[in-house]
């Protein structure tokens, strides 16, 4: 004999069979629910705060003067030597302002040399700048304390460390002296314009000049070591790291922060995978607590799962049903998962979270850490908990309801 | 339409084993008549609620055939048995066993969803059913809510709301007093002679069957009378 299956109709009693069923253990749903809406609430919070702490961590690095992708000699990144400069840079730049994949462009040149105030001298770091541009690149020039930035050539910028070293202050004279390109003695004599605070290690070894000075003395005409680029999501770089590919020639290269700064691109990196770690963990907590409780309904009904077969339903409607009830348990810990977010985490997007120290220290031992972070909510933020808490469960619960669909009638029946 | 309601022929169900089987069933021949009211009595462990198993396609004998009205189910997959459950047949059990998360009404409605029938079709069949067996006060009401005898008349209504050829009773006195048991039973009746429905019930009741018009003896998994 053949019946035709029932097809569906309207005003299923379905729903409100799952929905009742889900409140006849109220303490235990309860529980439920709140594992969901808890670590919801945690996972979203980690996830936001992840979100929101890269982007300033990036920035805070790269805006000491690195930029987010540079074009630099083959070999100046392993072995920072003065000749292993890059050319024709006015030209360069003038064509890469108007590139639309670019943010900002300028050119750098550095050199180790010494430098004095007679009769104290010193080894530092010399740096080339353009300065109308750096303000831009970097936050170089919003860290003076004492006079001003670079405002035009045969000026110096120097750290307030090596200004006590070499017990110079503003409008001294501060003497450089290096080796050329061609092996040659580079020397400038600059006067000091400003001083500046930073890191201890900045501060008593970094000293800027313009960029014209830098060529002047070290004999680089229309040369630096950098041609430095900043982009708008660091993050993906866009079309950037092509534009600089296309701009560079055959001895240069192209690298972008990840390889220049490997310690914060690793440390992102470490980050994201210890906080996976965590947050799989934590989800796993809330898939398995749900499938226990239709572990447990399924004990406890399995005498009533014998009776529906019995009258004749179908073993698919009591999956579905099933299906039915831990939709509706998500539903319902997701809704007070995302109620416990708005009231606990999405002020913090405007408040910030302070990191417990001052900013003072933060800066002069960690350049790259944020005082303060705010939770940013991206869609990915938002939807990545529930739907993955919602995905687990559903398959963990098809275990459960697969081993119902198999329940011998007879055996349900006589069950107490 | 057959001339029979139901058919066994030489039905044998073997538990346990091959080294040690029970037998539960041993090759039980019988034929039930279209709107016969019949009991299946004897004492514990004889095989009436195997027998009913059986028949209503809840387990599969070892060997014989059960026939119900035209249908062979020895020749119905898993999947058809349970259309044969849901159109053909309405069951009874010792313990009610209404859904307690519905009301009487959406209990007895719950079946004729699963028939794919519509809303407003299902709650007009319901309320009449319940009406029938003097329930029409407590449509509303929840299992918890009710006594051993108005559950066992919701479950009643639940198992002939659908109009099935046969019903299928479990001890269903086991669980109420003498008074309510009769009350029972009157309806049992009513459903038997009103709608012509063929009963069977396994019982060792006395009472209950007093209501039967045949009873069929059984003892060790088989038919003694």
């Amino acid at each position: 004999m053949k019946y035709h299956p029932a097809p569906k109709t309207q005003g299923s009693l379905f729903i409100p069979v799952a929905w009742r069923n889900l409140w006849r253990n109220r303490r235990r749903t309860l529980l439920t629910v709140a594992a969901i809406a808890f670590g919801m609430l945690i996972v979203q919070l980690v996830m936001s705060i992840q979100s929101g702490s890269y982007g300033p961590m990036i920035a805070l690095g790269t805006r000491m003067g690195s930029g987010h992708i540079q074009i630099l000699h083959k070999s100046f990144h392993d072995e920072p030597r003065i000749e292993y400069s890059i050319v024709n840079i006015d030209e360069r730049l003038s064509n890469l302002d108007n590139a639309p994949a670019l943010d900002f462009v300028s050119a750098r040149a550095e050199t180790f040399a010494l430098v004095s105030n007679d009769p104290h001298s010193t080894a530092a770091l010399v740096n080339g700048v353009i300065p109308e541009r750096e303000l831009a690149l970097s936050d170089m020039p919003t860290k003076v304390v004492k006079g001003s930035y670079l405002t035009g050539d045969n000026q110096a910028f120097i750290g307030a460390g090596l200004a006590r070293n070499l017990q110079l202050d503003v409008g001294g004279e501060i003497v450089i002296l290096g080796t050329n390109a061609d092996g040659g003695i580079g020397a400038a004599v600059a006067e000091v314009s400003g001083i500046f605070e930073a890191t201890t290690e900045l501060e008593r070894a970094l000293i800027q000049v313009s960029l014209n000075t830098f060529q002047e003395a070290f004999d680089m005409p229309d040369q630096a070591h950098r041609i430095v680029a900043l982009v708008d999501d660091p993050m993906s770089m866009g079309d950037g790291f092509e534009t600089l590919d296309r701009a560079r020639v055959d001895d240069e290269i192209v690298m972008d922060w990840t390889e220049l700064m490997p310690e914060i691109s690793e440390g992102i990196e470490i980050d994201i995978v210890s906080n996976a770690v965590l947050q799989f963990v934590l989800i796993l907590i809330v898939v398995l607590s749900v499938m226990n409780t239709f572990v447990m309904t399924l004990f406890e009904r399995t005498r009533e799962y014998g009776v529906l077969f019995a009258i004749g339903m179908k073993r698919a409607f009591v999956y579905r049903m099933t299906m039915i009830e831990v939709v509706l348990l998500w539903l319902v810990g997701i809704v007070c998962g995302g109620l416990l977010t708005c009231l606990l985490v999405v002020p913090l997007m405007f408040t910030g979270i302070v990191i417990p120290a001052s900013e003072d220290a933060l800066q002069s031992q960690f350049a790259f850490m944020p005082t303060a972070i705010y939770p940013d909510f991206s869609w990915w933020v938002v939807f990545t908990a529930p739907v993955v808490i919602g995905i687990g469960a559903v398959i963990s619960v098809s275990l459960v309801a697969i081993r119902l669909a198999r329940l011998d009638i007879t055996e349900a029946l006589r069950s107490e | 339409m057959s001339e029979f309601a139901v058919q066994t022929t030489d039905v044998t169900r073997i538990y346990g084993s091959e080294t040690v089987p029970v037998y539960a069933l041993r090759g039980v021949s019988l034929t039930v008549e279209n709107g016969e009211f019949v009991s299946i009595v004897g004492p514990s462990g004889s095989g009436k609620s195997t027998l009913l198993h059986v028949i209503g396609g809840l387990e599969r004998p070892t060997e014989g055939e059960v026939e119900v009205g035209d249908t062979t189910l020895g020749e119905c997959s898993d999947s058809e048995l349970t259309d044969v459950r849901l159109y053909k047949m309405g069951f009874v059990f010792q313990a009610y066993n209404l859904i307690p998360v519905l009301s009487a009404v959406e209990n007895v409605e719950f079946i004729l969803q699963l028939q794919g029938i519509s809303k407003e079709e299902r709650r007009e069949r319901a309320q009449e059913a319940l009406s029938a067996f003097g329930l029409e006060d407590l449509f509303d009401r929840r299992p918890g809510e009710m006594s051993g005898g108005q559950q066992q008349r919701v479950a009643i209504a639940r198992a002939v709301v659908s109009n099935p050829d046969v019903l299928l009773a479990d001890e269903p006195s086991a669980n109420l007093d003498s008074e309510t048991t009769k009350e029972f039973c009157e309806y049992l009746q009513q459903a038997n002679e009103e709608r012509g429905v063929t009963i069977l019930t396994a019982t060792h009741d006395p009472l209950v069957m007093g209501y039967t018009k045949r009873h069929i003896q059984l003892v060790d998994g088989q038919i003694a009378a």
